[in-house]
């Protein structure tokens, strides 16, 4: 059973934040997507929305975004209503959406032209804009396919247009809705440059993905959805500090059942021990080392020989896979960060 | 001074309706020749300029304007381009206005090439032009507030078929029938209300009782749509 234990988000404070969310409720006729999540997000932050399919993110992400009105809640995005403000908000954003909508018959040229002369950036000379399109379409190794009518392209050259389209305006706050979806290892690295880039330059980021790994790289905090809820937040360390290693082997021959390890090993509260019937031995604790070295030091002196020892810090892949198998309507497991 | 953003989106959509082969031949090249075609053979269906005149703006509207904007708002719609246009900074009238526009300049110059088609062929100008002139502007209002409102709830190009069948028939179909009888209620339908306004510009004995509800129908047409499909657009395919 994992710990339960209260949202405290913390760490980015109201004052000064890209991104703040209280009792967001959203809902689509009967179905609510989202059930009250708070959220707060520093400016500067590379924050990774992470969770399940179904669990929220797009709903929140589009509303932060200004695409729909929250049920109930309040939502501040640079300290404006995202959907009441979303004209005066828009220049200052970059929108890459989960699913890419594109005019099937205009050129990738053509498309990044008709986007800059949209956004208040499009207001530059004719020369600027032409050195803007071609700078963004070699950042992202799209020049060879200038020309080429956007129905003409693979799944992840339309994902790699998508996100020149969310930076072209050099947006203070991006939302990035999985940009990594169908990139080839190549293509995802030139997208996490570009990303990192405006990053260090002082772009605020909200990510959602799938892929744990790139969250670990990148972001600075975390959360994770779940059932429209975010079950868990903080920077990688304290999500995974929060979260018991385990450490597994085989129970010697000689010792019958956890009881006389648990007492010989003097088990704290922080560390559960539990044994199959066949003898697999696992120990859940928060301080790996400390545990570790107790059961080493008392194998050594019982002379007790642990087979198929092995000891695995918390991962985030095990953090979701705890979060992803909270009940419905469970409380959320968390971190302060 | 860089160009409105409707503007921009206008001329972007007039940029895919040329290269769209089936677009550009249903709505232009087929529009054209079904309207030389009723120059051609007016004398032997024994009809008058004024009847003829009204025929062209009704087919034009509803053909080139009216199912337009259905098709081109559903498609856009499934292509996630509406809801791309709505994440930028484009407000939500400037995105439709922008998508709107080349199908009523579309339709404009269509309009022109009929009329001077029609002038080289013997047809008389209007006794009285501001009935014809009001006429026009609020048929094709009301034509491309319908086109909005049914692109809507139109889920994708095909079944637009169906989705616009019932404007189809109540306009082209209250157009006809005023011909015959102007009864009060067929001047409240689009059609009907148009049939009036042409028929005052080429000297019909017209009460402005009717002048008037005419007028107010069409107003009626452009504007009630206009607010429906405005509060409730969609602007991505239903989940």
């Amino acid at each position: 059973m994992p710990n339960k234990r209260t949202l405290t988000d913390s760490s980015a404070a109201t004052a000064g934040a890209a991104i703040v969310a209280t009792g967001l409720r959203c809902s689509y006729g009967g179905f609510e997507a989202v059930r009250g999540v708070d959220l707060s997000i520093a400016q500067g932050e590379f924050f990774a929305l992470l969770g399940t399919n179904g669990a929220g993110k797009t709903t929140t992400m589009e509303t932060l975004e200004g695409h729909r009105s929250a049920t109930s809640g309040t939502v501040q995005v640079l300290d404006l209503d995202p959907f009441r403000h979303r004209r005066i908000l828009r220049p200052r954003l970059g929108i890459m959406l989960q699913e890419s909508g594109f005019a099937a018959e205009l050129t990738v040229e053509e498309t990044v032209m008709l986007w800059l002369r949209l956004s208040s950036s499009g207001e530059a000379s004719p020369a600027n804009r032409a050195r803007t399109i071609r700078d963004a379409l070699d950042s992202l190794e799209l020049t060879n396919r200038a020309g080429t009518r956007v129905q003409q392209l693979s799944g992840g050259q339309r994902r790699r247009l998508d996100l020149i389209l969310a930076i072209v305006n050099r947006p203070e706050l991006l939302f990035l809705d999985e940009p990594t979806t169908g990139l080839d290892p190549e293509s995802r690295e030139r997208t996490w440059d570009v990303v990192q880039r405006l990053h260090r330059g002082g772009t605020t980021i909200l990510l959602t993905t799938h892929y744990l790994e790139e969250a670990e790289a990148m972001a600075d905090r975390i959360a994770i959805m779940h059932n429209g809820r975010i079950a868990v937040t903080g920077t990688i360390p304290d999500v995974l500090a929060a979260q018991p290693a385990q450490i597994r082997f085989q129970l010697p021959e000689t010792i019958t059942g956890v009881e006389p390890l648990t007492v010989e090993l003097r088990v704290g509260t922080h560390e559960t021990v539990t044994a199959d019937s066949e003898g697999a031995c696992t120990i859940s604790t928060v301080d790996l080392e400390d545990t570790l070295f107790r059961l080493l030091s008392w194998a050594r002196a019982g002379d007790h020989r642990l087979r198929r020892l092995a000891a695995t810090e918390a991962s985030l892949a095990g953090v979701f896979r705890t979060v992803s198998t909270l009940p419905d309507g469970a409380d959320q497991l968390g971190t302060a960060a | 001074m860089s160009a409105p953003r409707f503007a921009v989106i206008a001329l972007s959509e007039l940029r895919l309706i040329i290269r769209n082969k089936t677009v550009l031949i249903g709505a232009t090249l087929f529009p054209l020749a079904l309207g030389g075609y009723l120059i051609y053979s007016r004398e032997q269906v024994g009809r008058g300029w004024a009847e003829l005149v009204l025929l062209q703006i009704v087919f034009f509207t509803l053909f080139t304007l009216y199912l337009t904007i259905t098709t081109t708002l559903a498609t856009r719609r499934n292509e996630l381009f509406l809801k791309r246009l709505r994440s930028g900074e484009s407000g939500d009238a400037a995105i439709l206005l922008g998508l709107v526009t080349p199908v009523i300049v579309l339709l404009a110059v269509q309009l022109g090439i009929v009329a001077v088609a029609m002038l080289i062929a013997g047809a008389p100008g209007p006794g009285y032009l501001w009935p014809l002139a009001a006429g026009i502007v609020g048929f094709v209002a009301a034509g491309a507030a319908m086109g909005i409102l049914t692109g809507n709830i139109t889920p994708s190009a095909a079944s637009a078929q169906v989705t616009s069948l019932p404007f189809l028939t109540i306009a082209a179909g209250s157009a006809i029938w005023a011909l015959f009888a102007l009864d009060w209620y067929i001047v409240l339908l689009p059609g009907g209300a148009f049939t009036v306004l042409v028929n005052a510009a080429y000297g019909a004995d017209t009460t402005p009782e009717h002048l008037n509800l005419a007028l107010g129908a069409l107003l009626a047409w452009t504007v009630i749509p206009a607010l429906i499909a405005y509060k409730s657009f969609r602007w991505e395919p239903r989940r």
